[in-house]
C-alpha cells in the first residue's frame, strides 16, 4: 500500500508531463507527415526555444511564457528561413541529403549553445517554478500543471487549424498525397515551409515550457528529440490522439524511471521504451 | 628500351611506396605531431571507411557508430584492467561490437531509412546512460564519472600505436576494394538503386545488410580500440559522443559519399581542418558542422564526386578513378514527377 | 463563329524519368469543346496531360492556355488559371472524408468565394455525394471515387477539365453515368479533355480527338470522320 502512494506523485507527474510531451512531439509530427523528413535537428530547435527565453529573461528581465512574444515569431522566421533555403534544396540533392543536412544543423546548434551559454546547466526560474499544488494527498509542482494544459490547449489549436482553415487542410492534404495536393492548386513548396514554421512555434512553447520544468545544457537536444520521436512512433502521425496517449507514455516513463533508477539515468527507460517501439511496430500503436 | 607499365602495376607500386614511407615515419625523426596527426588521419580513415560501407553503399545512413567504438574502447579498458594483453583487447573489443551489431540489427533493419537513422541515434545514448551506471570492474579511479583509464597504456610506444592503426587503416582501404569488387559490391548497388528490385531479383536484402553492418561494426571497433589505447583512458560521454558521428561523415562527405576512395581524400582534409583549428577547440566543431551542411547544399557529390563530373586531366586523379559502376554518386530527387 | 483556342501544346518533347515519352507533340483544345486523347497503356496519354499541368516540364516545345505561356509554370499556378485535372483513380484523399475532399477542391484563390455555389451544384450533379459526405473518402467504391474525384475537380471553378481515363475500371452502367454528367458539365460551359482508352467512348463523347501512339500524335481530327477511318476500324474495332 506504501509503494502505491509513493508512485501516486511520479504517476500524476507522468501524466501531466505527457502533456508536455506531446508538445514537443508536434512540430516533429508534422514535419514528418508533411514532408517525410525526420528532423534530427528538432530536438535543438526545441533547445534553441529554451536559450532564447533564458536571455530574454536574462537580460530583458521578461517572464518566460511572456518572452514568447518575441520567441514565437523569432522562430516561426528561422524555421521558414531553414526550410527554405536549406531543406528544400535537400530534397532535390539525393535521398541521404536532408537527413545529413539536418544533422549538420544540429551539430552547429549544440555547439551554438556550448560557446554562446557555455556548458553549464541552465533552467527558467520564476517565481512560480517552486510552487506546488496540493490535489487530494499529493502535493506536485506546479510547472506540472502548466505543462499538462500547455499541452491540451496546443493540440486543441492544431486540430482546429488543420481542420477548418485552408492552409491547415492543404497541409493535410499534402502530407497524405503531394501529387494530388498540387492539382488542387496547392502550393507545395509553400506549404512546406509554412508547416515546418509552425512547427517552428511550437518548438518555441515547447522549449520556454521544458525549460520551466528542467534544467537544460547544450546535450539536452538529444533527449528532447529522443522523447518526441518515441511519441511520434507510439501514436502514429496524423493522430491527436494518439499524440497524447504517447506523450502520457513517455512521460511516464520519465517519472518512473528517475524514480526507480535516479535522475542521471531517467531517460533511459524512455530511451529502451523507443528502441522496442522501433522493433516491433514502427508504424505506430495508432498510426494508419 | 622503353618499360610499358600497366596502370594497374603503377597503382600498386605507388601504393607500396606510400605504405612504406608512412611506416617508416616514426622510426625516422619527424615531429612527434606529425605521428600524432597520421595517426587521427589513419583513424578516421577507417572510421570514414566503414560508415561509407553503410551509407554510401547500403543506404543505411548510420548514426551508431559511436556505439561501436564506445563499446570496443571498454572492452580494451577492463581487459587491460585484468592484465589481458591489448592485442587481444584490441580484437575483442571489435568482437563485442559486431556481437551488439549483430543484436541490433535484428530491430533496426526493419526500419527504413528516417526510423533507422533515429533508432541508431538512440542506441550510443542508451549506452550512455548505462556506461555512466554500470562499473563492472574495478573501483572508482578518477574521482567521479564512471572513466576507466587503460591500464599499461603507458607502456606502449606512440610508434606502436601508429603501427597498429596503420595497419588497421590500410585495412579498411583493402577491405573496402575487396567488397566492392566482388559480388557483395554488385549486389549492394543493385539494393542502393532500388531495394525493391534487388529483393525480388533474389537477393537476400537482409542478410548483406547485416553482413555488411557487422563488418562496419568489426573494423569501427578495431579502430575505436586501438583509439583508446593512445588515449590512455576512456569515459562514457566523449566514448560515445556525436563528436565521433560528425568526424566520419564530414570525411566521407567532403571525400565523396559512394566513392571508394572517398573517405580517403576526406580524412586528409578532416585532419587538416583539425590541425588549423586545434587553437579553438570550441568553435572546431562548429565549423564542421556549417562545412557539411554547406556540402552538402553546393556540392554535395564531394571533391572526388565533383572533380568526376569536370574530367580532370591529371593523372594522379586518373589513378584514383577506379570505377566500377557500383561507384557512381547517387543524385537522385526525393521527389520525382 | 469561331471558337476560341484555349489550349496549344505546340511540338512538345517530354521526358519521364529520364526517358522520352513524348514526340513532337501539338493539339489545340477551343472553347467548349470536348477533345479526346487515345491510344493505348503506355502510349503517352498520362504523359500529355502531366505536360498540361504543369506536374512535368516539356524539354521543347511550348503549352499555352488562354494566350498565356505555361509551358514552365507550377502546377499550382496552372491550376489557379483555370485548368483542372481529374487524375488516373481519382486520387483523393483518402483520410478525408466527401466534405473535405471537396473542401480541399476549392482552395485555389478564384475558387474559394464561390465555394458554397460550387458546392451546391456538385451535390446536384452527383447526389450520392450529398447523402455521404462525412464519411472517409477510402471506404468508396471505384464509381464512387470517380464521382468525388470530378466533384472535387469541379469545386476548383475550372475553365478546363482533364480527365484521365474516368471510365478505368468501371461497369458500363456507372460509366454511362459518369459521361452523363460530363455532358451536364459541359453544358456548363466547361471545356473539357478526355483520355480514354475506351476507344468507341471516346469517339462517341468527344469532337474532336487525337490518337496517341508511343508518344506521337498520328491522327486527328473531327471525331465523326474518325469513326470511319480505315485505320481505327482496323485497328481497334478489327473490321
Amino acid at each position: 500500500m506504501n509503494t502505491l502512494t509513493d508512485l501516486a506523485i511520479p504517476i500524476t507527474m507522468g501524466i501531466m508531463l505527457g502533456g508536455l510531451y506531446a508538445l514537443v512531439a508536434l512540430g516533429l509530427s508534422i514535419v514528418f507527415g508533411v514532408m517525410r523528413l525526420i528532423n534530427v535537428a528538432h530536438g535543438d530547435l526545441v533547445l534553441l526555444g529554451s536559450y532564447l527565453a533564458f536571455s530574454i529573461m536574462t537580460y530583458l528581465g521578461l517572464d518566460p511564457i511572456l518572452s514568447l512574444v518575441i520567441g514565437i515569431p523569432g522562430l516561426f522566421f528561422i524555421g521558414f528561413f531553414m526550410q527554405k533555403y536549406l531543406l528544400n534544396r535537400a530534397f532535390t540533392i539525393s535521398m541521404e541529403a536532408p537527413l545529413i543536412i539536418a544533422f549538420g544543423i544540429s551539430i552547429v546548434l549544440q555547439n551554438l549553445f556550448q560557446i554562446v551559454w557555455t556548458p553549464l546547466s541552465r533552467g527558467l526560474t520564476t517565481s512560480y517554478t517552486l510552487k506546488s499544488f496540493v490535489m487530494g494527498d499529493l502535493h506536485l509542482p506546479l510547472v506540472y500543471l502548466l505543462d499538462f494544459f500547455v499541452g491540451i490547449i496546443v493540440m486543441i489549436s492544431l486540430h482546429q487549424f488543420l481542420h477548418k482553415t485552408y492552409l491547415g487542410k492543404a497541409i493535410v492534404a499534402a502530407s497524405q498525397d503531394r501529387g494530388a495536393a498540387q492539382l488542387m492548386g496547392i502550393n507545395t513548396k509553400q506549404v512546406y515551409a509554412f508547416a515546418f514554421a509552425i512547427a517552428m512555434v511550437f518548438a518555441a512553447i515547447a522549449g520556454v515550457f521544458l525549460g520551466l520544468t528542467f534544467p537544460f545544457t547544450p546535450q539536452s537536444g538529444v533527449s528532447f528529440l529522443i522523447i518526441a520521436f518515441g511519441v511520434v512512433v507510439l501514436g502514429g502521425l496524423g493522430s491527436v490522439t494518439g499524440t497524447f496517449i504517447g506523450g502520457l507514455v513517455m512521460g511516464l516513463a520519465q517519472t518512473l524511471g528517475g524514480y526507480f533508477l535516479g535522475t542521471s539515468a531517467q531517460m533511459l527507460i524512455a530511451y529502451l521504451i523507443v528502441i522496442i517501439l522501433l522493433a516491433t511496430r514502427p508504424q505506430g500503436l495508432f498510426g494508419r | 628500351m622503353g618499360i610499358a607499365i600497366s596502370r594497374s602495376r603503377a597503382n600498386l607500386i605507388s601504393a607500396i611506396v606510400v605504405i612504406v614511407a608512412l611506416s617508416l615515419l616514426p622510426v625516422i625523426s619527424v615531429p612527434q605531431t606529425w605521428v600524432l596527426y597520421l595517426f587521427l588521419f589513419l583513424t578516421y580513415v577507417t572510421l570514414a571507411n566503414m560508415w561509407n560501407l553503410l551509407a554510401g553503399y547500403c543506404g543505411l545512413i548510420s548514426l551508431c557508430q559511436p556505439a561501436f567504438i564506445g563499446l570496443a574502447g571498454y572492452t580494451l579498458a577492463i581487459f587491460a584492467w585484468v592484465g589481458l594483453p591489448f592485442y587481444l583487447g584490441v580484437v575483442a573489443g571489435a568482437f563485442v561490437a559486431a556481437v551488439f551489431a549483430v543484436l541490433i540489427s535484428i530491430p533496426v533493419f526493419r526500419l527504413r531509412g528516417i526510423y533507422f537513422a533515429i533508432g541508431t541515434i538512440v542506441l550510443p545514448e542508451i549506452l550512455r546512460i548505462l556506461f555512466l551506471m554500470w562499473r563492472p570492474v574495478g573501483g572508482v579511479m578518477y574521482g567521479k564519472g564512471a572513466g576507466y583509464p587503460v591500464k599499461g597504456a603507458t607502456s606502449i610506444s606512440a610508434s606502436e600505436i601508429y603501427w597498429l592503426t596503420l595497419i588497421i587503416g590500410i585495412g579498411s582501404i583493402l577491405v573496402m576494394r575487396y567488397i566492392l569488387r566482388s559480388n557483395l559490391g554488385l549486389a549492394l548497388a543493385t539494393i542502393r538503386d532500388n531495394e525493391g528490385t534487388a529483393a525480388s531479383s533474389g537477393i537476400n536484402v537482409f542478410k548483406l545488410k547485416l553482413y555488411s553492418f557487422v563488418i562496419s561494426a568489426f573494423i569501427t571497433g578495431l579502430a575505436g580500440a586501438a583509439f583508446y589505447i593512445s588515449q590512455g583512458f576512456i569515459e562514457p560521454t566523449s566514448a560515445f559522443s556525436v563528436q565521433w558521428t560528425m568526424t566520419l561523415m564530414l570525411a566521407t562527405v567532403i571525400g565523396g559519399i559512394s566513392i571508394e576512395h572517398g573517405p580517403i581524400v576526406g580524412s586528409v582534409v578532416v585532419v587538416i581542418l583539425h590541425f588549423l583549428l586545434a587553437r579553438y577547440s570550441g568553435f572546431s566543431m562548429l565549423i564542421q558542422g556549417i562545412i557539411l551542411t554547406f556540402i552538402m547544399l553546393v556540392a554535395p557529390n564531394g571533391i572526388l564526386g565533383t572533380l568526376r563530373k569536370t574530367p580532370p586531366s591529371w593523372s594522379l586523379l586518373t589513378m584514383l578513378q577506379v570505377s566500377p559502376k557500383s561507384q557512381r554518386p547517387r543524385n537522385r530527387g526525393m521527389f520525382e514527377p | 463563329m469561331p471558337k476560341k483556342e484555349l489550349i496549344r501544346v505546340s511540338n512538345i518533347d517530354v521526358f519521364y524519368g529520364g526517358l522520352q515519352a513524348l514526340w513532337d507533340v501539338s493539339l489545340t483544345v477551343r472553347t467548349g469543346e470536348i477533345v479526346g486523347i487515345i491510344g493505348t497503356n503506355g502510349a503517352g496519354k498520362s504523359t500529355l496531360l502531366k505536360g498540361i499541368s504543369g506536374i512535368i516540364h516539356p524539354q521543347k516545345g511550348t503549352i499555352e492556355f488562354d494566350g498565356h505561356d505555361i509551358t514552365n509554370r507550377e502546377p499550382f499556378e496552372i491550376v489557379e488559371m483555370g485548368v483542372c485535372q481529374v487524375p488516373e483513380a481519382g486520387r483523393l484523399f483518402p483520410a478525408m472524408t466527401v466534405l473535405e475532399n471537396l473542401d480541399i477542391g476549392s482552395y485555389n484563390r478564384n475558387a474559394r468565394s464561390k465555394r458554397n455555389q460550387n458546392l451546391k451544384e456538385v451535390f446536384e450533379h452527383f447526389p450520392i455525394l450529398e447523402a455521404r459526405k462525412n464519411q472517409l473518402a477510402k471506404t468508396f467504391s471505384g464509381g464512387e471515387r470517380q464521382m468525388l474525384a470530378i466533384g472535387r475537380g469541379l469545386m476548383s471553378n475550372p475553365k478546363v477539365m482533364l480527365f484521365d481515363e474516368i471510365s478505368l475500371g468501371l461497369s458500363p452502367i456507372v460509366t454511362k453515368e459518369l459521361y452523363r454528367v460530363l455532358r451536364e458539365i459541359r453544358a456548363r460551359g466547361i471545356t473539357a479533355i478526355i483520355v480514354e482508352q475506351n476507344v468507341r467512348r471516346s469517339l462517341k463523347e468527344a469532337d474532336r480527338a487525337y490518337i496517341i501512339e508511343a508518344g506521337r500524335i498520328v491522327l486527328s481530327g473531327e471525331t465523326k470522320d474518325l469513326r470511319e477511318e480505315e485505320k481505327i476500324r482496323k485497328a481497334y474495332f478489327g473490321a
